[in-house]
């Protein structure tokens, strides 16, 4: 028996998933349902944590390659890890094991929600092992089925509501997931074409500035873009990220948007760095400069509380593509290195956390007042005051005040950006960081707001709709832990930078 | 001109007259064939590209379609599932309100 | 450009906003252009992986390439594939019926004679080949997805009667759903212990185990493209009045 290292178990992560999807499926309705769900999530986090500690101990900047039949590439698929995928799969991992407690309690009897429990178990299963499996492949082709399993799963989790809005949303949702996977794989054939090989590394070796690599990298963007709605793309993620069910609208905005998102960025700077050009990234760092002001402005508008989250989503993903102009500067070499890259990590955990804190409480403000207009949330504040304050915690994450994730993430954004004298990216940074300001605090004072019937009868259920169910205590507590893991990461930098420092050490191609 | 070179002509053509019916039509039945169409496209696109090479045939490029084409009926099943669920949905409302 | 979203027919077939029209024209134009200079212009790699597939072959267990890249080199991407197949599957089962019984054969008095002539002397000739083509699969094209296609279209042609019912939730189905996917599995990751990596077969045993693996797909496959199938139908029945949709029965 050789000595344990972090690549072995990387099979592992796919698997455990896929089997808690299978017993899942087999069992149906039962009891313990729950219990299974909470202890395979557990377990699956602690697999992670494991993995994530044996890499950092290796100190190295990837991983060995596991070498899946034998074969080894470019005959066979490899997985392999790098300090940025392991982030990633660290950040599933533990977003997957608070949402799953949060699930076990959303889909319960008590919200009369266990019929959809059926179905939500093993798709959100077979979404989990998707994304798991994303992030280690090293295969072009292997992420395209990835890429499906996530997109699909998603799309059915979507529709798990079953009102006609939900379906909608689901069903377009699917088309442009299908017609983003069909230009990536359209891209896959013509790299095919000109390096012979699927593997990732091998086509960075030999990738050039050459025509077909343009077209490829031009066909990849396009189709990620679409899947990770960057404006003007974003035209179907409100919808569909809004009329979700609570826990799925936090995996989409936390981790499914960011799952494409990390496979632009591996194309963009680690395999096909060579084809990329400076104005394409200014194109894109322009597009999330829209997509800010855009998103931010929608998101003030909205009537909806969970569409004005939804909303967000676009505005804060838009700050992500501002990595694509500002890590050019170094010598016109790009790479996944530098601050930039550390600012857009960051973001991306930062973001993470605090957008599944927001959507989880705000499922729970929905849950206890019975629907989702934010004119009803006047007063709030006296019957919910945990789940008020995990949401006011991740908008001072989301708007970037300290101390949160959200402020270093920013704080490394306006630095790379005065360094690197692209000073207008600053403007763009500071004016989306107000309107996100304008939109929260339009909620928060809302649910502050002294409603005098409220004040006057502070026992809490005596107020409310009959339309409402009391929150459980368990949801309000995971979101209550997300919303103190947002603040925490806000103190402590160094941790989320100490992983991703080994991206920084990835020198080149 | 060689035959495989027509073949990853006619893919293309495919994959761009299925991304037109995609943005065009506007019902939902014409946009999922289209998308099946672009599907289609780079199949054949690939399907060419195993045979670049006269005297050798590439295994490889015919195992991801059968991959793809495999992923392509799950897709289109998903989505017609769910447009047939719009159509009755929008039914028995209609029927409803007569 | 997927803002509009027509679900009736008597919608216009063309969305006619004149921006979307324009962005496609030229979108398209621009592709069809671009890529055919790469066809015509760049050689590229000009075996891909042929080479290195015909001389790994032998140590495949089966001698069709294509089923040796399926089932042996990128095993991994076929056992995703398979579970691509699954999520669909949830995604449209319907959520009731756990305790009827799997297989039903109910006595219809009105017998349809064309039908029931198709499924007597048909469905036995597609199973058998079924069969031929799951077999051939390790030497010649074949194998499990295409009998399990022949299969579900050879189930497609049994439920256009009443006559046989498949309940798809009940327990039995559920089991045969998953069964390709946990025989990858546990094929896969029991070979982590005896070979030392993932999916890694012993050449002694590969053929032997790459045929065990396709026979289930072939049944995973079967019911679960037969179950999309009936998905439908049972969709379809459940509005009486819709006559406009009903042509299949």
């Amino acid at each position: 028996m050789n000595y344990l290292s972090s690549s072995l178990l990387l099979p592992a992560i796919v698997f455990l998933p896929l089997l808690a999807a299978i017993i899942a499926f087999i069992i149906g309705r039962n009891r313990l349902q729950g219990l299974i769900n909470i202890s395979f999530s557990l377990t699956q986090f602690l697999l992670v944590v494991l993995t994530t500690l044996l890499f950092l101990d290796e100190q190295t900047d990837q991983s060995e390659r596991y070498v899946i039949g034998g074969w080894g590439a470019p005959l066979g698929i490899d997985l392999i890890v790098d300090g940025f995928s392991i982030l990633m799969l660290a950040l599933t991992g533990l977003l997957t094991l608070l949402i799953t407690l949060y699930s076990a309690s959303y889909f319960s009897d008590k919200y009369n929600a266990s019929e959809k429990s059926l179905r939500f178990w093993p798709l959100w299963w077979f979404l989990i092992s998707g994304l798991n499996a994303l992030f280690m492949s090293a295969d072009a082709f292997n992420i395209y089925v990835c890429l499906e399993i996530i997109g699909l799963s998603a799309a059915a989790l979507v529709a798990l509501q079953g009102n006609r809005a939900a379906l909608q949303a689901a069903l377009r949702y699917l088309l442009v997931g299908l017609l983003g996977s069909l230009f990536y794989l359209f891209a896959i054939a013509i790299l095919y074409r000109s390096h012979g090989t699927l593997d990732l590394m091998q086509i960075a070796e030999t990738a050039s500035h050459s025509f077909p690599d343009k077209v490829a990298m031009i066909l990849i963007t396009i189709g990620l873009l679409l899947k990770i709605a960057l404006f003007p793309l974003h035209f179907w993620l409100p919808p569909a990220h809004a009329n979700a069910p609570t826990p799925v609208s936090a995996i989409l905005s936390a981790l499914v948007v960011k799952a494409s998102l990390y496979i632009l960025i591996k194309f963009w700077f680690d395999v096909l760095g060579e084809a990329t050009t400076f104005g394409a990234s200014q194109v894109l760092g322009a597009l999330g400069g829209t997509g800010i002001i855009y998103g931010s402005w929608c998101a003030f508008r909205a009537t909806q509380l969970k569409l004005l989250i939804a909303y967000s989503t676009v505005a804060q993903l838009g700050y992500i593509f501002l990595l694509f102009p500002l890590s050019e500067y170094s010598m016109g070499v790009s790479s996944f290195t530098g601050s930039a890259s550390q600012a857009a990590v960051y973001f991306i955990v930062a973001h993470a956390c605090a957008k599944a804190a927001m959507f989880l409480a705000a499922g729970n403000l929905i849950l206890a007042q019975g629907n989702g207009e934010i004119a009803k949330l006047k007063g709030i504040a006296v019957r919910e005051p945990l789940n008020v304050l995990v949401f006011a915690i991740a908008g001072i994450s989301l708007i970037g005040l300290p101390p949160s994730a959200g402020f270093i993430a920013k704080w490394l954004l306006l630095t790379t950006a005065f360094e690197s004298g692209q000073w207008w990216w600053v403007i763009v940074v500071i004016t989306g960081g107000l309107l996100g300001a304008m939109y929260l605090f339009k909620v928060l004072s809302l649910a502050f707001s002294t409603d005098p019937a409220v004040v006057e009868s502070p026992t809490a259920k005596s107020t409310a709709p009959v339309s409402s169910v009391p929150v459980s205590s368990v949801m309000t507590t995971v979101a209550l832990i997300l919303a103190l893991i947002t603040l925490a990461l806000g103190l402590n930098a160094e941790f989320i930078l100490n992983i991703s420092n080994t991206v920084t050490e990835v020198n080149g191609i | 001109m060689t035959s495989a070179l027509l073949y990853s002509m006619a893919g293309l053509a495919l994959f761009a007259i299925g991304f037109f019916g995609v943005v065009v039509a506007s019902h939902v039945m014409r946009k999922i064939l289209a998308l099946n169409v672009m599907g289609v496209g780079i199949f054949m696109f690939l399907i060419a590209l195993a045979k670049r090479n006269p005297l050798v045939v590439d295994p490889l490029p015919h195992a991801l379609v059968l991959t793809g084409i495999v992923i392509a009926v799950a897709g289109t099943a998903l989505a017609l599932n769910l447009m047939v669920r719009i159509h009755h949905m929008d039914q028995s409302s209609q029927e409803q309100s007569k | 450009m997927f803002n509009k979203l027509d679900i009736e027919y008597d919608g216009p077939a063309v969305d006619k906003s004149a921006l979307s029209l324009i962005a496609s024209v030229l979108v398209v134009g621009l592709l069809l252009a671009v890529t055919i200079k790469i066809v015509l212009s760049d050689k590229g790699h000009n075996t891909g992986l042929a080479p290195l597939i015909t001389q790994n072959i032998e140590l495949s267990g089966v001698t069709n390439p294509i089923t040796a890249v399926l089932l042996n080199f990128r095993a991994y991407d076929t056992l995703l594939e398979i579970a691509v197949l699954l999520v669909v599957v949830l995604a449209i089962l319907p959520t009731r019926d756990h305790h009827a019984p799997f297989f039903k054969r109910i006595e219809v008095s009105k017998q349809n004679l064309v039908l029931l002539a198709l499924q007597r002397w048909i469905t036995p000739a597609v199973v058998i080949f079924a069969g031929y083509l799951l077999w051939a699969g390790a030497h010649q094209p074949g194998g499990a997805f295409q009998a399990g296609a022949l299969l579900a279209g050879a189930s497609v042609l049994m439920f256009q009667s009443d006559t046989y019912q498949v309940n798809y939730t009940s327990f039995m189905a559920r089991v045969l759903l998953v069964l390709s996917l946990v025989v990858f599995i546990t094929i896969g990751t029991a070979l982590i212990w005896f070979e030392g990596s993932l999916l890694t077969y012993p050449l002694a045993f590969s053929g032997l185990l790459i045929l065990l693996i396709e026979t289930c797909a072939t049944v995973s496959i079967t019911l679960a493209l037969a179950s999309l199938y009936s998905s439908f139908i049972a969709s379809e029945n459940i509005s009486v009045t819709d006559h406009k949709h009903r042509t299949i029965k």
